[in-house]
């Protein structure tokens, strides 16, 4: 092969750094001039940046001439940094050949650290650790370099000590890149095509369009595909590499290169991540192993504040759909706020970006329902159901087991938060596995936590418990045996399908009360007085009282100014259609809200 | 012919009230200037009413007192002489205790008023201090015994609750105080704060809702025993002397506004005139003045009559509002009113359904349902 390329992508805990490498490295390639630079030109979509996180992979291709004086393909990975997205993150991973790593010297190592690390040398990359933010007066440089070594376990002498932000030896990083990540391996470019994709978009003008790495053989425009795990076959329209803005076409890419194809695609749904492009003439015998389609794993109702709004909400899910395939949704109709859409997503993170992106973009006011996760009921009759919508529970006669998921759980936190951290675990009904100590300052607890108790603001309590210090990451493991009941909410006596949930019994009582209480907190008063209930099969085991309004007059009018009155009646009734009618009860939105925020 | 009635806004005050955010001046020197504006343009204000003939007119302020009594008598002489008054039209003039003069009170009596409204707000000096008022109690006492002593047989008393660290207990001997002096009218305002009022800052030592609500319930219930019966959401008369003035505002019937601030309700159309002085001294038109209109069609007429008829204890007329809005709708909203009824928030009347006290105390949100 007479080009020298590296594949790499670069991997970190949130906030260390991660995107500011990338544009550094962007400019000291010169694929971008410093006076176009937008902060993180990698992460391009709004939230992401807000956030300083990556939620969809992204790729570049640059051009680097090393000290050696040889020029090199740089194919830089972006990749998503959060567990939601590990599917994603694995399917990146395999793409390359190694990872940078980036620690921040004022933090060390922390849970997503360690998640991704482990997750890349799973994937048999080569680790590259730097370590940033040396520019800060906290940072400890040589202490995490030592950490790097005792508790990955890998070499980090040969780590350059940097600054993304004011670019100090970014230089290093990049010869790093050539020496320490191994070139692709050479193969015969005459074996049938091998691609991986590891992300696709959909473009309005040209389709999907297909991010993907040539394992072995050869792909050019105008050769017919097939996608191994489908079978479905395109008509390659372009193939070519991406740079920092836009595409540049090329006539053919071959094993060991990084870059995009169209072919007319009209779904994301066909080109899924993971899967294995060969050609269709001359097709591999066996596709990249390891394939899946990644399922949504917690669920939620979301409804239009407005209800006249559902069209608009059902094309907003739909354009969101075309590049997140992971986000699924079914129309739903709940008694409480009529039409609206139960939604599934790979986690937490995703969830709360779809329903900000559906209010940011699309101006949108939403009131979600409870997060759900999936319970799996063996019922009396023989049968086994997975419930993931409250309302759909059944009776408690008839069901004769019901088991929810639970998750492993990775806490890296400084040792003196973790007694509050392991009273957290304990209130989640959490089981201690182990801990680690990663320094003498610092630890590592393992715990199995139920699902269904991290889903709600289960990162929000961490933060609070360890002033923000504490890191958190998990991975799905199994369904074990749990005594689950149902909690109704009753207002004014009636069901109110949307608040109900599904709570573990132990804990019925504690979270009844506290719902009826915030539901007392946020709906405001109204001519009747309103009785607020929590209901396990009927019995009543919590209630309070929304007082009846006292006061809402207008008393004078001065000078004959009807006007001014209509005005404030009109500028009430505009106030009251915001509100849920449940029966005779207006709910506000927040108290939707409310109810999801337990621990405040 | 339809009758109208005439508003006349005075725009001055010797010194504005701390909860007041409305359109008054302190400043003294334009006051002739004002009266005479009001003078030159009657005839342009008479000219708007065509032949209609005037059945109540009301001077308000501000506080027309403290215009002099030549300016007084020559305002209430050219209303007299240029529109046509019906011979019982009721002719309203408000004042404030302390500048409620035996020569005001002359002029009053030579203009025509036979009703007099005075600006009492409170029996304690500590409260009327803390309001801003530039009166005492005994001021108040004064002035209504000069205005009897005048010839006025209609006399009616303001009274404010609902202020900063005000009891229930304070307010109620105002109200016996006010009831005591032999007065045929009262109107009882629930202080409302606006932001923009200096008194704002004491937001927070307002008596909560409860106390608030007990105030206005315990209020009515004394008016009441006293013989003056509730009318209208703040308003108790004795038999016979309810405001016709102000009743022409809740029956949605015409009435003309002079000077600046002042509304008017005329042929299908609610105005507001400019709340400038200002303006008002350069004005050579009347209708140069107009500033928000706003068109009364039929939809708007059917809200009004829902609003406005229900400030009032004759309540809502289930024939009169299908007239004007179908019985389909006339029978949704009185079905909506019927359900308040097991609240003790309406009542039914012979003719469709009112408001009780109750129910006036929350009226904003029940009309904000009907509408």
């Amino acid at each position: 092969m007479d080009k020298q390329i590296r594949n790499f992508c670069i991997i970190a805990h949130i906030d260390h750094g991660k995107s500011t490498l990338a544009d550094r490295i962007l400019e000291a390639t010169g694929s971008v001039e410093q006076r176009e630079m937008e902060e993180q030109v990698l992460d391009d979509m709004d939230l992401e940046r807000e956030r300083g996180i990556t939620i969809k992979a992204r790729a570049v291709s640059l051009n680097y001439t090393a000290d050696d004086g040889k020029e090199y393909e740089f194919n830089l990975i972006d990749t998503p940094g959060h567990v939601d997205f590990n599917y994603e993150v694995s399917r990146s991973l395999r793409a390359c050949e190694g990872a940078v790593l980036v620690v921040d010297a004022t933090q060390g190592i922390q849970a997503q650290t360690l998640a991704n690390a482990y997750l890349a040398v799973d994937n048999d990359l080569e680790l590259f650790p730097v370590i940033n933010k040396i520019d800060l007066a906290a940072a400890q440089p040589e202490k995490t370099r030592a950490e790097i070594e005792d508790v990955i376990g890998i070499p980090a002498d040969h780590a350059p000590l940097i600054s993304a932000k004011t670019g100090l030896n970014i230089h290093e990083v990049l010869e790093g890149i050539v020496k320490y990540i191994p070139a692709p391996a050479e193969t015969d470019e005459k074996k049938p095509l091998k691609a991986l994709i590891f992300d696709s978009y959909y473009d309005a003008y040209r389709g999907v369009i297909v991010y993907f790495r040539v394992f072995e053989g050869a792909l050019a425009k105008g050769d017919r595909i097939r996608l191994m795990s489908t079978g479905a076959e395109f008509d390659v329209t372009e193939v070519g590499v991406m740079r920092t803005f836009g595409l540049a076409p090329r006539d053919r890419l071959v094993a060991g290169e990084v870059g995009y194809l169209t072919a007319s695609i009209k779904t994301l749904a066909d080109t899924r991540v993971g899967d294995t492009v060969t050609l269709a003439e001359n097709p591999a015998d066996e596709a990249f192993p390891g394939f899946q389609k990644a399922l949504p794993v917690v669920f939620s109702g979301i409804y239009p504040a407005d209800g006249a709004r559902y069209n608009d909400l059902r094309d907003a899910l739909i354009k969101l759909q075309l590049n997140d395939a992971a986000l699924s949704f079914e129309p739903e109709t709940s008694a409480a706020l009529g039409f609206g859409f139960r939604c599934g997503f790979l986690g937490l993170l995703h969830m709360e970006v779809i329903q900000e992106r559906l209010e940011r973009e699309f101006s949108l006011d939403l009131i979600t329902t409870a997060p759900s996760v999936i319970y799996k009921l063996d019922l009396t009759d023989g049968s086994t159901v997975m419930i993931d919508n409250p309302t759909d529970y059944p009776a408690a006669e008839t069901i004769a087991t019901s088991y929810e998921p639970v998750v492993h759980a990775s806490i890296i936190t400084p040792t003196e938060f973790v007694g509050g951290i392991m009273d957290l675990c304990q209130d989640r009904r959490g089981e201690f596995t182990d801990m680690k100590y990663i320094t003498a300052t610092r630890a590592e607890l393992h715990y199995k936590l139920p699902l269904n108790e991290i889903i709600y603001d289960f990162f929000d309590a961490l933060k609070s418990r360890s002033k923000g210090y504490a890191s958190f990451d998990y991975s799905q493991t199994e369904y074990v045996p749990s005594k689950l009941v149902k909690l109704d909410i009753l207002l004014n006596g009636d069901v109110v399908d949307a608040l109900c949930f599904i709570v573990h019994a132990d804990k019925a009582y504690a979270r009844a009360r506290r719902i009826a209480e915030k539901l007392k907190e946020n709906i405001p008063r109204q001519l009747f007085e309103i009785p607020v209930q929590a209901a396990v099969g009927g019995r009543i085991i919590a209630r309070e009282t929304v007082k009846a309004l006292r006061k809402d007059v207008l008393a004078k009018c001065y000078g004959g100014d009807i006007t001014r009155k209509k005005k404030l009646l009109e500028k009430q009734k505009e106030g009251k259609k915001k509100m849920r009618s449940l029966g005779t009860v207006e709910v506000p939105q927040e108290a939707f809200m409310a109810v999801l925020k337990m621990d405040e | 012919m339809n009758k109208v009635g005439l508003y006349l806004h005075v725009p001055f005050c010797g010194r504005k009230c701390r909860y007041c955010d409305f359109y008054s001046l302190e400043e003294t020197e334009k006051r002739r200037a004002y009266a005479d504006k009001v003078l030159s343009l009657l005839p342009l204000y008479r000219e708007r009413l065509g032949d209609r003939a005037v059945d109540t007119v009301y001077i308000g302020g501000g506080t027309p007192s403290l215009l002099s009594p030549a300016s007084l008598e020559a305002i209430l002489d050219g209303i007299r002489t240029q529109f046509t008054l019906t011979p019982d039209a009721e002719i309203t003039a408000e004042a404030n205790p302390e500048s409620l003069s035996g020569e005001v009170l002359a002029a009053y009596r030579s203009g025509g008023v036979n009703r007099v409204s005075l600006g009492m707000q409170s029996a304690h000096d500590g409260e009327l201090a803390m309001l801003g008022r530039i009166h005492t109690a005994a001021q108040t006492k004064d002035a209504v015994a000069r205005a009897h002593q005048a010839g006025f047989e209609n006399i009616s008393l303001d009274l404010m609750y609902a202020l900063p660290d005000q009891t229930a207990d304070s307010f109620f001997q105002s109200v016996d105080t006010a009831v005591s002096y032999g007065i045929q009218h009262l109107s009882l305002y629930c202080l409302t704060l606006s932001e923009k009022a200096p008194l704002y800052a004491r937001k927070d030592d307002l008596p909560d809702e409860e106390t608030q609500r007990a105030m206005y319930l315990g209020a009515v219930d004394r008016a009441e025993k006293a013989g003056l019966k509730q009318y209208e959401i703040s308003n108790f008369a004795r038999p016979g002397f309810a405001s016709r003035h102000n009743l022409r505002y809740w029956r949605r019937e015409a009435y003309l506004g002079i000077g600046p601030g002042a509304w008017s309700y005329l042929d299908g159309e609610r105005f507001g005139a400019l709340p400038s002085l200002d303006r008002f001294l350069r004005a050579a038109d009347p209708a140069e003045l107009i500033g928000e209109r706003e068109k009364v069609d039929r939809a708007v007429e059917i809200e009004e009559e829902i609003i406005l008829s229900l400030r009032l204890t004759e309540g809502l007329s289930a024939r009169r509002l299908a007239a004007l809005a179908g019985e389909e709708r006339a029978l949704a909203v009185m079905d909506r009113l019927a359900a308040l009824e097991s609240a003790g928030l309406t009542c039914r009347t012979k003719e469709g359904f009112r408001l009780t006290a109750r129910g006036f105390f929350v009226s904003n949100r029940i009309l904000a349902d009907l509408i």
